[in-house]
């Protein structure tokens, strides 16, 4: 078992091993503890960023067990003995339990159980778990990768966390002692955890000495004095950074703090939530004394959550330096600012309250599927992959063609409203079936903002294609499932155009041609994995991804069959 | 009669104008390229090019898209104002499968490698090529690709008189040796173990085999696993043996008499002589008892005193993706039962009527007019990691007929060279140790590039005028009828 960094540094303190059950200490105040800047990952954050990043990479949570982030970082380095049999590291696979010869019903598992796993340590001697790994003889960065094998990636993941959490309780992993740029910050420990430490030799004694001082107290529970000293090493790092800590690095820091704060995405969900509410109320009240309050309030509502929504996206943007679309979380964010967006902008045209309350209703949930799952959508703010890199064309493309996607989210929405009225028998009725042809009408013009912008994206993504690899056009996947996406949505609007489709054919297409949409955002990363977006390729969630696709496809088979035993019926009668 | 076609011809136009058929032709498209990107994810990128996106069909179906799109376009004829949005768009697509149309008649797409301090102007193209030298020069046979699971019908070329016999879309090579019909020294060939006794550590238990073969310089010597193998001449078997383990054998010695010496880590030396009988496998392997203290043994188990290398291809454990090995053919004189076997960028000569041929199977070869001189190449790494974070190549082209043709010009991702309407692109390289290295551009022309952007435009400037236009136009509500 590896001691902690922490504890054989304090000689003089005498430890009583306890093998008492961590507990959080609720006295203390973090908050100033979580503003100091640190830089890990190559970029200047706030402690509480770096804390996140690394419970939410040990652990796949964003917050373990009710404990603050930044508190769980202090505990786990100041015991660590108290720590070796909690569970807490996440293995999500059963199969990779199973070579581990883990208890396949659990899903978080202790450091004692696998760090003397030697199968897992042999695996990442063997060179297979290096993440990235070296570029062999004739690979490229833009070269055709071969597909990852799903099992393989997870025990990557599983050494990743184990080390990161050793990195952790070693001080390797606390990248925080200041030294002037470009050189990166210091660890709190540096090299081969094997050898002595020698804290004389190492620079940054007095950033170092503080963080210990600050441990102690938090071991023994002096909360009085962490206070203090957090203020000291505050002071103490800003002085040491120098000139490095200028407006623009206390700016950014800043605006990081305000979003891990504010948590700017979720109160916009919850806005949206109230939003949707009050529109459905606006509709249900229609032409009643209460339309013109609910309809005034609720947007209000939106126009709020839609800023919160977008001041996130701005701070991050601001934060990480680039735009906010290199990865799935962010695109995730981008297309629910696009359905509320789209929703807005149609509603200003249409005035039909429909439009808002389906896209505050759509910007709600895929808000909520970008916190949900933070293991496979991580939100963190990452620095940018060099193909990525300072380029015009690219973030044009990307962000078009995400955007697009909002567009033709709206028109599913719409199309699932449409449908559903259809379930209720409203078709059946002349009225009703002027509503069903509104709503056509206006997800057919939501349709129309999608396709522009599909195509136009896909061409952009051309554009900067032939910018960067030399060919406008190389059938690599991503490129043709943007196409095929493309050219079903034209379809559609072709056979409306013929009265190939009628009101119910088309609702029922809307819903079913956003599968392709799916397909192109989300399936060529996840599940078909070929190509050369492969810097954007991941694994996890295809059963849920799945499930809502089935989950579609049968409610409009469902309503089709609702639909014709219907229409039989008003024949014979 | 006239009327039937008349009548038939009418029916065709009226389905190739009608938005049904366009519709039907639309979802075929879709479907296809479904079926591709799946193909490729089963298998690998050129096995959907195979079945998809290089095939027949697939450009039937793209033909009759764009006839189509024209035939609408013609069949609305008198045009007026109201058709502006419409057409621009349909033209758009028209202009951009014209585009493509030229890219894929007229374009290249080829990669160019250049040794650091080398110039290169030959551009590969991923098209293989059998070329057949005879008495009325080169040949060329397009040797068309196909994936791992697809028969191969053999290709009789009866005016050379050999035939293609085998195709393998993934080849491995294994090289054998056999006796020479043209003896002489300095061309011997030994098969050989190295293997340790009771008293070697146990990795050298199960030993090594291994040829040596005196004639080229890449099998010349060997690591066989502690020691060096390797043949010398009779100049530099007088002299004395520096370092140890290492054990020789004498290239230019006496037929039948095979002379040995060895070296251990110990500074032990010994030598001898062995008798051979014959060429071939030894019916009984002869043991060298090296005398080393890490208890080694030399075991001779095939030798020739004048050998021919032979190299025999099968197919590859790997037969899908990038790693999977490039192809390979066999060809042999029509009617003979041995025949050769060329694996990608070999060459060899065949006997066919009496008559010798020489053959080469090389990716197709476009010469540039100027050529390009690498002189420098940097990668840089991520902080404290071996992971490349980019790559960059400085060069200078060497054109005659330009005097402005950019020297000192670094290529990186993103910042392609262009000249002389050719267009390179970093793509990859290949590590030398410790140099040179062999940087590996992608090479580009496409005279459909203008087509293309032109046609984008178009599209998407008619598109949004078609969308705008239709706003105008709503329809009105009280016309649609229930279901």
């Amino acid at each position: 078992m590896i001691r902690s960094f922490f504890l054989s540094s304090l000689l003089t303190l005498t430890i009583v091993a306890a093998q008492a059950e961590p507990t959080r200490k609720t006295e203390f105040d973090f908050s100033g503890l979580e503003a100091i800047p640190v830089q890990v990952g190559g970029r200047l954050k706030p402690f509480e960023s770096f804390a996140q990043d690394t419970v939410l990479g040990v652990t796949g949570r964003m917050s373990f067990k009710g404990w603050k982030s930044t508190e769980l970082l202090l505990s786990w380095i100041t015991s660590p003995k108290e720590w070796e049999n909690e569970r807490f590291i996440l293995i999500s696979r059963p199969d990779v339990k199973r070579q581990l010869g883990l208890a396949e019903a659990e899903t978080r598992f202790s450091p004692k159980e696998l760090l003397d796993q030697s199968s897992l340590i042999d695996y990442a001697t063997s060179g297979a778990g290096q993440v990235g790994g070296g570029m062999s003889a004739q690979a490229t960065p833009i070269a055709i990768t071969s597909k990852p094998d799903p099992r393989n990636e997870e025990l990557k993941r599983v050494i990743n966390r184990v080390a990161l959490y050793r990195a952790v309780i070693l001080g390797q992993a606390w990248q925080v002692i200041p030294v002037t740029s470009p050189q990166p910050w210091l660890a709190l420990r540096e090299g081969d955890p094997a050898n002595g430490v020698d804290f004389a030799a190492m620079p940054g004694a007095k950033v170092r000495e503080k963080y210990f001082k600050i441990f102690s107290a938090y071991l023994y529970s002096d909360h009085v004095n962490f206070s203090g000293l957090v203020k000291d090493l505050d002071e103490l790092v800003k002085t040491e950074m120098g000139s490095d800590w200028n407006s623009e690095a206390s700016s950014s820091v800043g605006a990081e703090m305000w979003y891990q704060r504010v948590h700017p995405f979720q109160k916009a969900w919850i806005l949206y939530l109230v939003a949707a509410l009050l529109w459905a109320a606006a509709i249900w009240l229609k032409g009643k004394k209460l339309e013109k309050i609910l309809t005034r309030s609720a947007l209000a509502v939106t126009g709020i959550g839609f800023l919160l929504h977008i001041s996130g996206m701005v701070v991050r943007s601001y934060v990480a330096g680039r735009p906010p679309v290199t990865n799935m979380y962010e695109s995730i964010v981008w297309v629910a600012f696009g359905v509320v967006f789209f929703g807005l902008v149609l509603y200003y045209l249409q005035r039909n309250p429909i439009l808002t309350a389906v896209s505050t209703t759509l910007g709600m949930l895929t808000l909520i599927v970008a916190d949900a799952a933070p293991v496979v959508m991580d939100p963190g703010i990452h620095p940018l992959v060099p193909v990525l890199r300072s380029n015009m064309w690219l973030t044009i493309h990307v962000l078009t063609i995400t955007i697009s996607y909002a567009a033709l989210a709206l028109t599913m929405g719409i199309g699932n409203v449409a449908l559903f009225q259809y379930l209720k028998g409203v078709h059946l009725t002349p009225t009703g079936m002027q509503k069903i042809t509104t709503l056509n009408y206006l997800s057919y013009r939501a349709m129309q903002f999608g396709v522009v912008l599909l195509a136009a994206g896909t061409i952009l993504g051309g554009v900067w294609a032939d910018y960067s690899w030399g060919r406008f056009w190389g059938w690599d996947p991503k490129e043709v499932w943007a196409l095929i996406a493309l050219l079903g949505y034209l379809a559609v609007l072709h056979a409306r155009y013929t009265g190939w489709m009628k009101a119910f054919g088309f609702a029922a297409w809307t819903v079913v041609s956003f599968a392709l949409v799916v397909m192109a955002w989300y399936g060529v990363n996840f599940v078909l994995g070929v190509g050369l977006h492969s810097y954007g390729f991941s694994s996890g969630g295809q059963s849920t991804v799945a499930g809502f696709l089935v989950a579609q496809f049968a409610f409009v088979a469902l309503v089709a069959i609702r639909v014709k035993s219907g229409s039989k019926r008003i024949k014979n009668a | 009669m006239r009327r039937l076609v008349r009548q038939t011809i009418w029916s065709i136009w009226k389905m190739l104008i009608s938005v049904k058929f366009a519709v039907i032709v639309i979802a075929l498209l879709t479907l296809s390229l479904i079926v591709a990107t799946v193909l490729e994810s089963m298998y690998d990128t050129p096995t959907s090019q195979y079945f998809v996106y290089q095939s027949i069909y697939f450009y039937a179906l793209l033909t009759v898209f764009g006839a189509i799109i024209l035939f609408v376009a013609l069949s609305r004829l008198p045009w007026q104002k109201k058709h502006a949005a419409f057409l621009t768009a349909h033209l758009g697509i028209l202009i951009l499968l014209y585009g493509s149309f030229l890219t894929f008649k007229l374009g290249i797409d080829g990669q160019l490698r250049v040794d650091e301090g080398m110039r290169e102007s030959v551009v590969e193209i991923n098209e293989p090529l059998l070329l057949i030298a005879g008495d009325e020069g080169v040949k060329t046979v397009e040797i068309g690709w196909r994936p791992p699971f697809v028969d191969f019908k053999p290709m009789v070329l009866q005016e050379h008189g050999i035939t293609v016999d085998q195709f393998l879309s993934h080849a491995d090579s294994k090289v054998s040796f056999l006796s020479s019909a043209k003896p002489g020294p300095m061309t011997g060939a030994i098969r050989a173990r190295l293997y340790g006794g009771p008293k070697a550590p146990p990795f050298m238990r199960r030993g090594q085999e291994f040829w040596i073969w005196a004639k080229d310089p890449n099998w010349f010597g060997t690591q066989a696993g502690p020691a060096v193998v390797t043949w010398s001449s009779s100049i530099n078997f007088k002299g004395k043996l520096e370092r140890g383990p290492i054990i020789q054998f004498l290239a230019d010695g006496e037929p039948g008499k095979l002379q040995w010496r060895s070296l251990g880590s110990e500074k032990n030396y010994k030598e001898g002589t062995i008798r051979i009988e014959k060429d071939g496998v030894l019916a009984q392997p002869i043991e060298i008892d090296l005398g080393w203290k890490i208890d080694a043994r030399l075991q001779i188990l095939e030798t020739y005193f004048s050998a021919d290398s032979r190299v025999d291809y099968s197919p590859s454990q790997i037969q899908f993706g990038t790693s999977a090995p490039s192809s390979a053919i066999h060809l042999t004189a029509t009617g003979a039962t041995e025949g050769v076997w060329l694996g990608l960028g070999e060459r060899a000569e065949l006997e066919t009527s009496g008559k010798k041929i020489q053959l080469g199977y090389f990716p197709r070869r476009v010469t540039l007019p100027f050529a390009v001189e690498l002189q420098k190449f940097q990668i840089d790494y991520y902080q404290g990691t071996k992971n490349p974070a980019s790559f960059a190549s400085q060069v200078n082209v060497i054109d005659t007929r330009d005097s402005q043709a950019p020297q000192n010009l670094w290529i990186r991702m993103n910042e392609p060279l262009k000249h002389g309407g050719f267009i390179f692109y970093q793509s990859s390289y290949i590590p030398g140790e410790p140099r040179p290295v062999t940087s590996i551009f992608s090479v580009n022309q496409d005279p459909g590039r203008f087509a293309k952007y032109l046609g984008s435009l178009l599209l998407v400037l008619g598109t949004i005028l078609l969308f705008t236009e239709r706003v105008r136009k709503r329809p009105k509500t009280s016309e649609v009828k229930p279901l």
